[in-house]
Parts: C-alpha cells; sequence; structure tokens
C-alpha cells in the first residue's frame, strides 16, 4: 500500500492517523506539494486528475479524497466493524459527519492554507464559514455527551472522527481560536487518546510523562 | 468585581484554556484535583500563552520549555535546570479564581468570598446549580437585557448585578440565570444556569432543552434584523 | 518610510526570494521592513527589484545580489559584504531549500526560537528532543568582536531523530552563529559524513514588524534521502514553532534587561538580545 502523502496535509494526515490506529503497514511516497507543486504537475494528474493529496495505492486500487480512503481502510482492514459499522442509521450519521469532515470544515483549511502558504482565500470569509461550522459541531458534542455518546456518530469512535479531527485540531494556524467551544474541546481530548493516535506538526498531543 | 467565565463543568479536570475579559487574555485552568485557577495567560520565561500548556496533576506546564507550575502560580520545576530551585520571580500572575452557581468566577482586583456570595446565593437557583450551555454573541453589557427581553419571548430579562442576569418565565416556574462575560467591548458570553432537579435524568432533559433554546436564543440575539 | 527605521535595521541584506522561485514567470511583489518591494527575473536572467509606493508606483532600484541560492536586497547601505558560508563551495554538499513559512511574529522572537534548545523536548517531541533529556549543559555565547557575529558553541543535546536521514537516537553537537541581527544558521553533527557539519539556515523576511516571511534551507551532507523526505522533515519543525511564535506576548522580542526572566540555558538570548540593542536595532522590538 502506498500513501501520495505531504507531511503539512491535514488531508493526509485523516489518513496515517487511522492507517497508525488499524495498525496497517504502508510506503509513504512524499510529494512536493510546497514549494514544487507537484500535485499540479502532469506526473501527478495522471495518478489524481483533481490534483490533490492524498492518494492511496492499495493493488490495483487507486483512491484519491481522504474520505472515501477512510471508508475503504475502514471497510477492508477494521476487523472490528466499529469504524463505519453496519446499522444503517449509525451508517447515515457517520457518512454525515463525514461529509460534514471533508466538506463544511474545510473552511478552517482553507484559512490555514492563506495564512501559513500565502494561498489567495478571502481570510474572513473562510474564519467565519470556519467557526460557523465549529459551532454546530461544538452544539452536537454538547448534545451527544448529554446523550451518553462521546463521539461523532454515537458512542464509538468512526471514521467521521477522523474526518474531523485534523483541521479542528490544526485551527490555531489559520487563526481560528476554539475559547468558544468546549465541547470540540473535550472531544479533540478524545481522539488524542485513541490507542494508536499520531500526531502531526500543529497539533498539541499529550507529553509522555517522565520516566 | 466578580466575573463569571466559564460554565464549571465547562472546566473539565486536569484541562486549560484560554478565556477573554474586557480584551484580558487569561488561562483557567483545573488540577487533576479539580481546583480551578484563573491566571494572566503569560508565562514569565518567554512570554508564552500559557492556555496551551499541558495540566500534569496539580501543576500547569507551559508549552514552550516545559516549566511547571502549581495553583499558587509560582514555578516547581524548570527542566532545562532541573537540578535548580525556581526562583520566587518564576511566578505566574494569578486571579482571584471561585466557583459559584455553577459557574467559574474570577476577579482581578480582589478575592472577597463574601462578595460573590453576595452576588450568587440570593437565588433559588444557587441552591442546586445546574450549568447548561455557553454562547457568545456580538453585544454589549449596556444592550444586552434589551436585547435579550426581545429575544426570548417567554421571559422577563432583568439585570441582578452585573455579571449576572435572571431571565425569569413568564408562563412557567423554570427561571434561568445567565452569567454575562464581557470578552471585549463588542462580545458577550452568556452561560446558562438552572436549577437542578437532583436526577440525572431530568437534568440531562434540562440541558438538551436548554441547549436547544440557547441555539435559538444565539442565533436570534445574532439576527436583530429579524427580530423587528 | 525608510527614514522611519532605525540604521541598524535598514543597512543589512534581506533575502526575498529563492532563486529557483523567482523566474520570469513568478516575479515577487512582497514587503520588506513594511515597505512594498517588488522583483522580476529579467530576460537576461539577472534580477531587478524596486522599492515601490503604497499607490504601486516605482520609487527607485535597489541593489540586488544571488547567494547561497537566494536572492538578497537591502534598502539600506550595509558596510559589510554579505557574511561568508565557505560550506557552500564543498564538494559532496547539497543545498535544500524549504520554501516559505509565512508567522506572525517579529523576526527577533524567530531568531531566539532557532536559538534555543530548551524547547526541543515540549515543541519537537521525540524528535528533536525528549523527556526526560531536558537539561541544558552549560554553554558558551559571545559576540566575536571582529566580525560582529554572535556565536553559540560547545552546545549539545540528545536527539531522537535530529536530521531526517537519522535512523536512531544521538548526542549531537550544535553551534549557532548570528551573522547579522535577522539571520541564523546552525551547525550540527551530520549523520550522512562522520566529522562533519550539516548547515540548517533561517533568514526570515519582515513583512511588518510582527509578520515575517521565513525562507530557510539545509546544507548538508546526505545521499541516501529524496530532497522532499529532507524538506519535509524540516517544514515540520518549522510549524511546531510556528504555533509556539504566534503564541508569545507581545510579539516583539522585549529588549529591556529584566523584561522576561532568563536562566543558565537561556545565555544565548540574552547575549543576542543585548548585541542587538546595543546596535540600536528599533524594528520589531518592544
Amino acid at each position: 500500500m502506498k500513501l501520495h502523502d505531504y507531511i503539512l496535509s491535514g488531508s493526509c494526515y485523516k489518513v496515517r492517523l487511522f492507517l497508525n490506529i488499524l495498525d496497517v503497514e504502508y510506503e509513504k511516497v512524499p510529494v512536493d506539494f510546497y514549494p514544487g507543486k507537484e500535485h499540479k504537475k502532469p506526473d501527478f494528474l495522471a495518478l489524481n486528475p483533481l490534483g490533490q493529496l492524498p492518494v492511496l495505492e492499495d493493488g490495483d486500487l487507486v483512491l484519491r479524497d481522504a474520505q472515501s480512503i477512510l471508508l475503504y481502510l475502514a471497510t477492508k482492514y477494521d476487523d472490528g466493524n466499529t469504524w463505519f459499522p453496519e446499522d444503517a442509521a449509525t451508517r447515515g450519521r457517520v457518512a454525515m459527519w463525514t461529509a460534514f469532515g471533508g466538506g463544511e470544515i474545510m473552511a478552517a483549511s482553507a484559512a490555514r492554507l492563506h495564512d501559513v502558504l500565502n494561498y489567495p482565500f478571502d481570510i474572513e470569509q473562510q474564519r467565519r464559514a470556519a467557526h460557523a461550522a465549529f459551532i454546530i459541531l461544538d452544539d452536537h458534542m454538547a448534545e451527544q455527551e448529554i446523550a451518553g455518546c462521546d463521539w461523532l456518530a454515537g458512542d464509538t469512535p468512526t471514521i467521521a472522527d477522523i474526518a474531523c479531527f485534523p483541521y479542528i485540531a490544526l485551527s490555531e494556524d489559520g487563526g481560528i481560536a476554539r475559547d468558544e467551544y468546549p465541547a470540540i474541546e473535550r472531544w479533540l481530548a478524545r481522539v488524542i487518546n485513541l490507542p494508536g493516535f499520531i500526531d502531526m506538526p500543529g497539533v498539541l498531543s499529550p507529553w509522555k510523562a517522565p520516566v | 468585581m466578580w466575573m463569571p467565565v466559564s460554565g464549571g463543568t465547562d472546566l473539565a479536570a486536569a484541562s486549560a484554556r484560554a478565556v477573554w475579559l474586557a480584551d484580558q487574555d487569561i488561562a483557567i485552568w483545573r488540577t487533576k484535583s479539580g481546583v480551578a485557577s484563573a491566571w494572566h495567560n503569560l508565562c514569565p520565561h518567554r512570554g508564552m500563552r500559557l492556555s496551551f500548556g499541558q495540566v500534569r496533576g496539580e501543576n500547569l506546564v507551559c508549552r514552550y520549555h516545559g516549566w511547571a507550575f502549581e495553583a499558587s502560580g509560582q514555578c516547581q520545576g524548570i527542566p532545562a535546570s532541573p537540578e535548580m530551585k525556581p526562583p520566587p520571580t518564576a511566578c505566574v500572575e494569578t486571579y482571584a479564581c471561585r466557583e459559584a452557581l455553577g459557574l467559574i468566577w474570577l476577579n482581578t482586583s480582589d478575592d472577597n468570598a463574601d462578595s460573590l456570595n453576595a452576588l450568587t446565593a440570593d437565588n433559588e437557583i444557587a441552591k442546586s446549580p445546574l450549568f447548561c450551555k455557553s454562547i457568545y454573541v456580538d453585544g454589549t453589557r449596556g444592550s444586552i437585557v434589551e436585547h435579550l427581553s426581545q429575544a426570548a419571548a417567554d421571559f422577563e430579562a432583568s439585570e441582578i448585578a452585573p455579571g449576572l442576569i435572571s431571565l425569569s418565565a413568564t408562563s412557567t416556574n423554570e427561571d434561568l440565570v445567565l452569567g454575562v462575560q464581557v470578552c471585549s467591548p463588542s462580545r458577550l458570553g452568556l452561560h446558562i444556569v438552572v436549577k437542578s432537579e437532583a436526577d440525572q435524568n431530568k437534568d440531562n432533559k434540562r440541558r438538551l432543552q436548554i441547549g436547544k433554546w440557547a441555539q435559538g436564543l444565539r442565533w436570534q440575539l445574532s439576527n436583530p434584523e429579524a427580530m423587528k | 518610510m525608510t527614514t522611519d527605521i532605525d540604521p541598524a535595521t535598514l543597512n543589512q541584506w534581506y533575502v526575498i526570494q529563492s532563486s529557483d522561485d523567482l523566474t520570469m514567470a513568478s516575479p515577487r511583489d512582497t514587503r520588506l521592513l513594511g515597505i512594498p518591494v517588488s522583483a522580476a527575473r529579467r530576460d537576461d536572467g539577472q534580477i531587478a527589484a524596486f522599492e515601490m509606493s503604497a499607490a504601486g508606483e516605482t520609487v527607485r532600484e535597489l541593489p540586488v545580489q544571488e547567494r547561497y541560492g537566494y536572492v538578497w536586497t537591502t534598502l539600506g547601505t550595509p558596510d559589510v559584504d554579505l557574511f561568508d558560508m565557505p560550506e557552500f563551495d564543498e564538494e559532496g554538499r547539497r543545498l535544500v531549500v524549504c520554501g516559505i513559512a509565512t508567522v506572525k511574529t517579529s523576526p527577533g522572537r524567530i531568531i531566539e526560537n532557532f536559538l534555543d534548545m530548551s524547547h526541543f523536548p515540549f515543541v519537537h517531541i521525540d524528535v528533536l528532543g525528549a523527556e526526560p533529556n531536558t537539561e541544558v549543559l552549560p554553554y558558551k555565547a559571545r559576540v566575536d568582536a571582529d566580525t560582529d557575529e554572535l556565536w553559540a558553541t560547545d552546545c549539545g543535546f540528545y536527539q531522537p531523530k535530529a536530521m531526517a536521514s537519522s535512523t536512531e537516537g544521538s548526542e549531537v553537537d550544535y553551534r549557532y552563529r548570528v551573522p547579522q541581527p535577522y539571520v541564523a544558521v546552525l551547525y550540527k553533527t551530520s549523520p550522512g559524513k562522520a566529522g562533519a557539519f550539516d548547515l540548517v539556515g533561517i533568514l526570515p523576511q519582515p513583512l511588518d514588524e510582527t509578520h515575517c516571511d521565513i525562507h530557510y534551507f539545509m546544507l548538508v551532507f546526505d545521499e541516501d534521502n529524496s530532497d522532499q523526505e529532507l524538506i519535509q522533515f524540516q517544514q515540520g519543525i518549522l510549524m511546531q514553532d510556528r504555533l509556539i511564535l504566534e503564541n508569545q506576548r507581545p510579539l516583539k522580542l522585549p529588549l529591556e534587561r529584566g523584561a522576561e526572566m532568563a536562566i543558565r540555558a537561556d545565555v544565548a538570548s540574552v547575549q543576542y538580545r543585548r548585541w542587538i540593542k546595543d546596535m540600536g536595532v528599533g524594528f520589531g522590538v518592544a
């Protein structure tokens, strides 16, 4: 299995994180996203015409889109069937929040690209959109907690949590503070404490206690 | 003056976060054993915001160089010089911090428990408070009572004291109290507290109900044109 | 206005772009010390750089030199030539340019963070440092009177993964060099060649007092790792520092003694602040 990857990409991190949680071996193929813009050049476009990362190759299968990759990995490699459960209603909820993670939450990614790599976005509009998405998620997690659920789609973690985690955890990189989202902060801490969790630059994970 | 900055249950044990009071950057944190503190959000070493720190047991550890501070604000350990006893100057500026009415209050001028008591105790809810939710809206302390009166149709809003508003239900017996946090001259945090029914299921139902209602209230307060 | 900027800050060479990235197809419209600057590569391959007005009109042409893989310019009149890095002429060396990271802080905070080792186990966890190996042993920091450059020497730290090419933890020797107020180079034990040093350099371009485009590079002995592996390693390090840098207060570097606390491990920072204060640096400082 090969992952076409860039270290600072939150979308690639969704896949790296999940692969580590599932304990699946793979080879990282570093792509010169910046400064080289390799992902917009013909060789890479032949692999993914959208010119985006991540791309997963598993045997003959080539998949783009982090959310689709998470779904594939859960279906193929999650023996416990908990990351994308079969129950119809749960599956619907997982799909809904996973789409949110690849959709509305991505305003936080745009803000980050603007602030760090000078992408020409309307930064105020992106931050507003990110806050609007964060409020929805914070309200939702507060309600989930009251219902005894610690995760986005139910009482166990699913690919929806993986899809939403990175750009929320990295929000400060794009000037989006999380002072007003205490339920999100509690949920982030739960993700960070999952067995097999790994971080990426910009994600503050707990330090190991001194020996 | 005592000002509310968070619901008590919104500051989990062994966690830290930033709150704003009149544009002042403040770190609130809770030890593993549950003691809440409010500090000037600044490490005396190299000015790192302590709200990014990690709580280890009874200490808040700064994210930059790992300086560990205990609840009094005094540095306990400097990892780069493990043998050195941190000097008294290695301390954080602290504020008075107490919990009452289900909320976390802080006071930047004194630590007068009596005045906090006077503020919060004379209240049916204070006997067994249930914190429900915080909403953040653009607005000023001066106009919030009026806007609440317009937005919260079934309630009569009145200011109990600076920092505390009562919403008396006109038709039912279900009063609320809002802790008012002035984050900046144009942004408020409203921390909603009701009376607990001392029953987990009933309280959860209530929190869910108030949570939904608060989302609607937040929308109303953020869309004043729609209220006219 | 350049007249508002202190001479110590003004009369320096600053990087505004890497040579490879300033092509005929991609000119650079940017700011230096708060002043709009435009640079473009002409047909003959030379670079022309100009100070611009706020309205977008050319004010004057600026001196330009290309060196060490970068395009340097100045808004003032530097007294001395650009500092030397003779390692660039060594056989077998590889220059790896890492791009630009934009960070909202002052150039002085950026340099100080670069000179600091005590944050390694807390910010670059399990890479440049790890608990419980947190002690910073005494090292030396002094300004070389002949060259007027700041050096920190005899620095050492145990690093789980010192460079992209490292496969195991090692004791790493560090030397830091600050040849001018807002440039820093570090010389660290090379995993690729015994007895040699690899270089990592940061060249913050102050857009404004508290907003910088950080240009950074590595000059290494390494035959095993691809450019991408080296670049992404360094970019990761910088992003970890960025979160810290943007959350220090004040953003401007405090120069007054006693403004912040210093311990033995901070001797490089103490020397640095004193050095630039004595020079009369007033830009980006508090």
